[in-house]
């Protein structure tokens, strides 16, 4: 990760009537990192996405994309910054090539053969002829992405990306979200509900509750740490598993359900005790480590709703 | 569009071809017969307006030696067709209209407004290249009716003479000058209704909205204007100074008073309020399409 914030997001707020909707929030982004936009429905990222792109003022605060305010140079702002704001709308009657072409004359790109090299990196060079009034939504998702990376932005800015995609869709998507921040040293900002996507996606989450960002955290620390979580095993024979179990945690009551434990440990444990179980002739079919403080917190917020 | 145009314009020519008796040969007596039928008529109700003015452009024209322009020749039928101008501004307000509101009922207004360019520039753009849309379509118009009536009608020459009365006095006008008040007028017109539309159009960010209410409004604001003439302040409205004809040849001023150089002020006032307000709520107004 690169050490000078792409973005600088500070005091944001955006007042509709008297309510905020989007409430001073703060905080930077980097190149080279994928960043989730974490919140239930109407929380207020569409709105924050909005101003950081310049289609609504903010009320109070500013959006800096590489040291250009959005609010006081609009255009510098806009040549560093590419994105989708909710469905990537395009003009159906024209082709997706001419879409590209409309809208590489607008952010000044003379350089020939870089509308292809967008599309071979969305894959979309064969049907690039068609028009969009054809695309599936898939195919608008891709173009989308071309769009907002013809001219070589340093920050991406996605807006639901993995909406209306099937599961293919999805983890190409994120392949590509991926490859952008490590290879490209793009700073990539994703909106989403979805927890358990925005985990495979993003190296930092921010969790947004109507308007607030409640808080910021390192995916990465999901996988290390000393606080407790919980832990799934599918094992074989159960009894002499729990056997085991019961000289680590003697004061914890395992739950059992068919061949499947759950018990409360520290992930740091988790090597240990599988090496145990499999020195000891258990068959172990899997073993899950759930929760900790990201999705409790996120469940707290959004009451166990939208979450998949 | 353009289409549709040139159909109405053929369509136009066969009607005028079939239902217009064609110049005769002899128009001197035809002219005569009818300046005789006329005075005969005039006998019984020497008050009649319409015949005594048909009367003294018929005997100028014996006078002078000046043949009465058929619609049924290409020069006429030309003429003639520069009432469909009203098609150029429909088909033009539609266009100017929905390339601002379509864009946001599309939803295509996001992904254009988050490139490095101001939105005055686009809006700008948007408006220049409608006005060239609906020169485009007033050429088209033109160059169908020289074409269709040349082919209808036999080609001729544009060297021809329209007469018409102004103050009781006889006013010889080259054909020139009728085609350039009937064409060339109306782009004064085009140019009025297409900020107008545009002005609409960012308001509302609707294109069902923003179409049916300009169209209304010009529909409807011609003819409250010549039910309101009666008023004195009736001329400070927009559509009593639109028809810019009404200073050339047979027009006459809506009200009594008006002018050439009061109606473009006016038009000047309307065409900066229109332009202000379009393109301040086009450029503050936040984009939640």
């Amino acid at each position: 990760m690169n050490e000078n914030p792409i973005v600088k997001i500070e005091g944001l707020t955006k007042t509709l009537g008297r309510k905020n909707v989007v409430d001073d929030i703060t905080v930077d982004i980097y190149g080279g990192e994928v960043f989730g936009f974490l919140g239930p429905n109407g929380a207020g990222k569409t709105t924050t996405i909005r101003m950081m792109l310049g289609l609504m003022k903010a009320s109070k605060g500013d959006v800096q994309i590489n040291g250009f305010s959005v609010k006081k140079q609009f255009v510098q702002a806009m040549e560093h910054v590419g994105g989708i704001v909710e469905n990537p709308e395009m003009y159906g009657y024209m082709s997706g090539y001419q879409n590209l072409v409309h809208y590489a004359r607008m952010n000044g790109i003379t350089t020939k053969g870089r509308i292809d090299q967008v599309l071979d990196v969305v894959g979309m060079r064969e049907s690039s002829g068609q028009k969009v009034r054809r695309y599936s939504l898939g195919m608008r998702q891709r173009l989308g992405l071309a769009q907002a990376l013809l001219h070589k932005p340093k920050l991406l800015i996605l807006d639901e990306p993995t909406n209306g995609l099937d599961p293919a869709g999805i983890r190409e998507m994120r392949r590509h979200l991926r490859y952008l921040a490590e290879e490209e040293g793009m700073a990539v900002f994703v909106s989403s509900h979805l927890l358990s996507e925005m985990e495979l996606m993003c190296d930092r989450i921010g969790i947004i509750q109507t308007g607030k960002l409640i808080d910021v955290q390192n995916v990465h620390d999901f996988v290390g740490g000393i606080e407790e979580k919980t832990l799934h095993l599918t094992v074989d024979p159960i009894r002499e598993a729990q056997k085991i179990l019961k000289v680590h945690f003697p004061k914890q009551t395992m739950i059992t359900k068919g061949k499947t434990i759950q018990l409360q440990t520290a992930p740091d444990k988790v090597p240990e005790l599988i090496t145990e179980l499999a020195g000891a002739g258990i068959n172990i079919y899997e073993a899950s480590l759930n929760g900790g403080t990201l999705e409790d917190k996120f469940l707290k917020v959004t009451g166990g709703e939208g979450v998949v | 569009m353009a289409g549709i145009l040139a159909v109405v314009i053929i369509g136009g020519a066969l009607i005028t071809l079939l239902n217009t008796e064609p110049p005769a040969d002899n128009w001197r007596a035809e002219v005569q017969q009818q300046v005789e039928g006329d005075r005969e008529a005039l006998a019984e109700d020497p008050e009649a307006v319409f015949l005594q003015e048909r009367l003294t452009l018929n005997n100028y024209r014996l006078d002078n030696d000046i043949a009465p322009i058929n619609d049924a020749t290409q020069w006429g039928f030309v003429d003639f067709v520069s009432i469909l101008t009203m098609f150029v501004t429909l088909f033009t307000v539609i266009a100017a209209t929905s390339s601002v509101a379509g864009e946001f009922t599309n939803g295509t207004i996001k992904l254009l407004l988050i490139r490095p360019v101001k939105r005055w520039m686009i809006l700008l753009s948007k408006l220049i290249v409608s006005l060239f849309y609906a020169a485009g379509l007033l050429l088209l118009l033109f160059v169908t009716a020289y074409l269709a009536g040349g082919l209808f009608f036999g080609f001729q020459s544009p060297q021809l003479t329209t007469l018409y009365i102004d103050n009781g006095q006889v006013v010889e006008q080259s054909m020139a000058a009728s085609i350039w008040a009937g064409y060339g007028l109306a782009m004064v017109n085009l140019v009025m209704m297409t900020i107008f539309a545009f002005m609409i159009a960012a308001i509302f960010r609707n294109s069902s909205i923003a179409i049916g209410l300009t169209i209304f409004l010009m529909f409807a604001g011609t003819n409250v204007v010549v039910f309101l003439s009666q008023y004195d302040w009736a001329k400070y409205i927009l559509f009593a100074n639109t028809d810019l004809r009404m200073y050339f040849g047979t027009g006459e001023p809506l009200i009594d008073g008006m002018t050439l150089g009061f109606s473009i002020v006016i038009l000047a006032i309307y065409f900066a309020v229109f332009a202000f307000l379009t393109f301040f709520v086009f450029s503050k107004r936040d984009v939640a399409a």
